[in-house]
């Protein structure tokens, strides 16, 4: 769910000016989907809670640096899995270990694995099963989209070691989508 | 069954379906954090409190530093001063003693003075009173008389008893003839004669009222009496002579 254009830029405004109207509508239009990215960087549904309310909380905050430029929503976006990472940093470590470079040849899947009601919570359990580092980079690759350039200013690690990280979780999803298929078969 | 799809598009094609809805304790925190006031230190007024006590810390210190270089320049100059104060002390009480001195020495010296006048006056009372000898006129017998007695006392010397002029060559010269002339002038001639030099031992003794004025032609010396002061002089003494005669007469 996101707000209408024209209500999105008048919530803006009240969010700027500190009206609590405004930010709870602002909060009740994208708390789904920001406690979405919250659910893949978390360990579980609690963590995940503290993540939203520490960047929405950011979110809020720094609503006045908006300029515009890119949409509400990736803007939000953004700040939330910054908050995230801040909160990955703060109460867990992510141990980047020296990984050779798998070239791994990209493995189709079907649709059809889960069914469509429990598709997001079972994804969501399977990235979760990653390792820290493994789950925080898959996130930032393959559902946020940062290039692993951006990746590497972020979390302070090179490229390469990235990548390895990268397939190596793609690796393991593909394991776990197998086993998972074939527990449902 | 999609085959085509990868692993990516498929996670993120399962996560737009999430409806996941967070507890509703999500935003009571965040409404309570919203609300919560930032520590004191956050806000601007402590930041600008902070900067306008830094400052007048910082203006207090500059003055108190300023103030205490001040204090010390005055306190150098009040010991400049003392040292000087001193040395003018000293000066004058050096000036009062030269003062007292002088004092001392003028009084001494007018003592002096008095005591002499006394003395003058009381010489004067004592001695009595001799008349001023009048000039003699002399007559041109006694003048004569006088000349005789002075070629007594001093005859005229004898030339033979003067010191001899040795001439003396000292040096040959055929192309020139040098030779002195009557005022004792060296004249140069072309002839071919030798050139002769003389010297004069002690001819100017004191026991002689002769001196020598120059050189005659066949090379003696001319002698002059001496100067009219030393007439004069020599008058003296027949003067006192005179009177002494005079007085044993």
């Amino acid at each position: 769910m996101a707000l209408n254009p024209d209500i999105e830029a008048s919530v803006i405004q009240g969010c700027t000016k500190g009206d609590r109207s405004s930010q709870y509508t602002l909060y009740n239009g994208y708390k789904t989907y920001l406690y979405g990215i919250c659910m893949r960087y978390a360990r579980n549904a609690d963590e995940a809670a503290d993540m939203l309310q520490e960047g929405f909380y950011l979110i809020l905050r720094d609503i006045g640096k908006f300029t515009g430029n890119s949409a509400l929503k990736t803007w939000m976006s953004r700040v939330m899995v910054n908050s995230c990472l801040m909160h990955i940093r703060k109460f867990r470590k992510i141990q980047f270990s020296t990984l050779e470079t798998d070239q791994l040849e990209r493995i189709d899947c079907s649709e059809d694995v889960f069914s469509k009601k429990d598709r997001a919570d079972a994804i969501i359990h399977l990235i979760r099963k990653l390792p820290t580092s493994y789950q925080t980079v898959f996130n930032m690759r393959a559902m946020e989209g940062y290039s692993f350039r951006e990746i590497s200013e972020q979390l302070n690690q090179n490229e390469a070691t990235l990548r390895s990280h990268y397939l190596r979780a793609r690796q393991q999803l593909q394991n776990f989508l197998a086993k998972e298929f074939k527990g449902n078969e | 069954m999609n085959k085509n799809n990868n692993i990516e598009d498929f996670f993120n094609a399962s996560m737009e379906q999430f409806d996941g809805v967070p507890p509703a304790s999500v935003w009571d925190k965040v409404e309570k954090k919203l609300d919560k006031k930032p520590p004191f230190f956050k806000t601007p007024l402590f930041w600008t409190g902070l900067i306008l006590a830094g400052l007048i810390a910082s203006g207090i210190y500059f003055y108190i530093d300023s103030s205490q270089e001040r204090i010390n320049i005055l306190m150098g100059e009040n010991e400049e001063l003392k040292s000087q104060k001193g040395e003018m002390e000293m000066q004058l009480t050096e000036c009062n003693y030269r003062s007292l001195e002088a004092e001392r020495l003028l009084d001494s010296y007018s003592a002096l003075q008095q005591e002499k006048e006394q003395k003058k006056k009381t010489e004067k009372k004592n001695t009595p009173k001799i008349k001023k000898e009048e000039p003699i006129e002399k007559s041109a017998e006694s003048l004569s008389q006088e000349y005789n007695i002075y070629k007594e006392i001093h005859p005229t010397p004898n030339l033979q008893q003067l010191p001899k002029v040795t001439p003396q060559i000292i040096e040959t010269k055929t192309d020139s003839n040098l030779y002195l002339d009557e005022d004792g002038l060296i004249i140069q001639e072309e002839t071919k004669t030798e050139f002769k030099v003389f010297s004069i031992i002690d001819t100017t003794s004191n026991n002689l009222e002769f001196e020598v004025e120059g050189v005659q032609p066949d090379l003696t010396p001319k002698f002059v009496p001496k100067t009219k002061e030393w007439f004069q002089k020599q008058k003296d003494k027949l003067k006192k002579l005179k009177r002494n005669r005079n007085e044993e007469e």
